[in-house]
């Protein structure tokens, strides 16, 4: 089913007939993607969802560079991605921020690991740390936040990158739901900032329909791509106003249709 | 609408402590070191009441006072043997140290390294100590060497197991986390692996600590001419009852010295991980 014809400049993402097998204990191989293809736009935010063990986290780490295709290609800037990871920013439910490193320590982990100066990545931080509601805390150790404000840092290290493609799976899915609320709200604010192209998996429609322009339902395994559907909801919005709005029950409604009917599109 | 969040959350969670409790040093002394050091005055009170009370004679068992008197009067004779020993466990704690956490890596870094030494270290552990002691004091004489040796023996095993179970212990996540960076192998062992492993090879090296002081021992009961172990022996067959006490009061001294060291030294090396 071709979507309406957008007015796209570049392809970000490009992923083609797809397919990604795992071997398993009796030897035999389980296929977790089946010859999906996708087409993600710059500057798009693009959800992926389906329920849980459909390939969404297997698509996602392909498009990372953290697993390989067996059949088939991704694309990312044009350039071939087979295995090889540091094109994206990614970043997962877990924040995964590390205990023994101070906040402004932790959040510039990723450039400190590929050799950038460590005194200006910090100052880098220092100065974006305000924006994320991290302030007074550059010296605390992880343990010391909450979680939404763990999970503002790790989206803070995943900027810090400096990527314009980011990969975020399910980054919300273990927060409260008045936090989640808020880091919405947060992300869409730093979305429209840094004008990144995001990919952003989730079992969460809702979260999936504020947020994104476009919404890929997924069912499997094997994983497939069952239709992707675009949210005609203009931006900026307004949490409150767009979620009680009859587009998004609208959308919120096609889209459910589809996890649930699978095939039907 | 962040800055609001993080200033409501600063008020409550700047010290990361749910509940408050023994913040202070003093409060912390009253709490922690005061009731242990109460422990143990009641067991000598005891100890020495039963003594007087119930007329025991002192080979048996004499009385605190005695061997305390005894350490006191005769601490030239002691503290010779005390260095020898305290010497020898601390170079077998530190071999078992190295070696251990050199095996702990070597297991978790490879397959063909797990399945080949994986069997020795258990042979090794299976074995009792003291059957081995008399062959180390064969091969490496009488002298420290063969007690540093059984010190280390007995001691690298919680090192190795901690630190084998310490690396293995990074989440899945975390380590994609570094490989999107990407990070190498070597990358996100000493940044991500080796730290996140710190906490659980200390307390290994804890067990480690208290064990190459038994090792020393152990090795000097075997065969030798020095140390509070063959003191034991000597005094032990002369029915010097106060002198064997007064080296198992010094043996558990030594012991504790150790194991607070290597407590001092998490405290140093892990800030964050502090309680």
């Amino acid at each position: 089913m071709p979507g309406p014809p957008v007015a796209v400049a570049t392809d970000k993402i490009v992923v083609d007939g797809l397919t990604v097998e795992f071997g398993d204990d009796s030897g035999g191989a389980f296929r977790a993607i089946d010859n999906v293809g996708l087409t993600v736009a710059e500057g798009e935010f693009v959800s992926i969802v389906g329920r849980s063990g459909c390939g969404k986290t297997t698509l996602f780490n392909v498009i990372a560079g953290l697993a390989r295709p067996t059949d088939g290609h991704v694309r990312v800037n044009g350039e071939l991605v087979d295995g090889v990871a540091g094109h994206a920013g990614y970043m997962l439910q877990r924040d995964h921020l590390f205990p023994w490193r101070r906040m402004l320590d932790n959040v510039v982990v990723g450039r400190d690991v590929l050799g950038f100066d460590r005194a200006e990545s910090r100052r880098r931080a220092r100065e974006l740390f305000p924006r994320f509601g991290l302030q007074g805390f550059e010296k605390a150790y992880p343990k010391a936040l909450s979680g939404g404000m763990r999970q503002r840092a790790a989206l803070l290290r995943t900027l810090l990158l400096e990527r314009d493609l980011l990969l975020l799976d399910e980054p919300f899915g273990a927060l409260d739901a008045i936090t989640r609320g808020e880091i919405h709200a947060f992300l869409l604010s730093i979305w429209d900032e840094f004008q990144n192209t995001v990919v952003f998996i989730t079992h969460d429609v809702d979260e999936a329909v504020y947020l994104s322009d476009r919404v890929v339902v997924m069912a499997g395994p094997p994983g497939r791509i069952v239709t992707s559907v675009d949210v005609p909801i203009s931006r900026p919005r307004d949490h409150t106003e767009v979620v009680t709005s009859t587009e998004f029950a609208h959308v919120k409604h096609r889209v459910l249709e589809l996890i649930e009917g699978g095939w039907r599109g | 609408m962040a800055d609001s969040l993080a200033a409501s959350t600063q008020r409550t969670r700047t010290d990361g402590q749910p509940r408050k409790r023994g913040r202070s040093w003093t409060r912390r002394f009253l709490t922690t070191v005061c009731p242990a050091v109460a422990v143990v005055v009641l067991a000598l009170l005891a100890w020495q009441a039963y003594v007087e009370l119930a007329d025991v004679r002192d080979v048996i068992l004499p009385p605190p006072t005695a061997v305390f008197s005894k350490l006191i009067h005769q601490w030239s004779v002691f503290q010779p043997e005390l260095l020898v020993t305290a010497k020898e466990a601390l170079q077998g704690l530190l071999i078992a140290t190295v070696g251990g956490f050199l095996l702990g890596v070597a297991i978790t870094s490879s397959r063909i390294l797990r399945v080949t030494l994986y069997p020795l270290i258990i042979t090794s552990q299976a074995i009792p100590i003291i059957a081995i002691a008399p062959l180390l004091i064969t091969w490496l004489g009488f002298g420290a060497s063969s007690k540093i040796a059984v010190s280390a023996l007995i001691a690298f095993f919680p090192v190795t197991v901690s630190t084998a179970a310490g690396l293995a212990s990074l989440e899945a996540g975390a380590v994609s986390l570094m490989q999107s960076f990407p990070a190498g192998r070597l990358q996100i062992f000493v940044r991500a692996r080796l730290p996140n492993a710190l906490p659980q090879i200390f307390s290994g090296l804890k067990v480690a600590a208290v064990l190459a002081v038994v090792g020393a021992v152990v090795g000097e009961w075997v065969g030798s001419d020095s140390g509070l172990g063959y003191l034991i022996v000597r005094q032990n067959a002369l029915l010097a009852t106060d002198t064997v006490f007064a080296c198992v009061v010094l043996l558990a001294g030594l012991g504790i010295a150790f194991f607070l060291t290597v407590v001092a030294l998490e405290w140093l090396v892990l800030p964050w991980n502090r309680t």
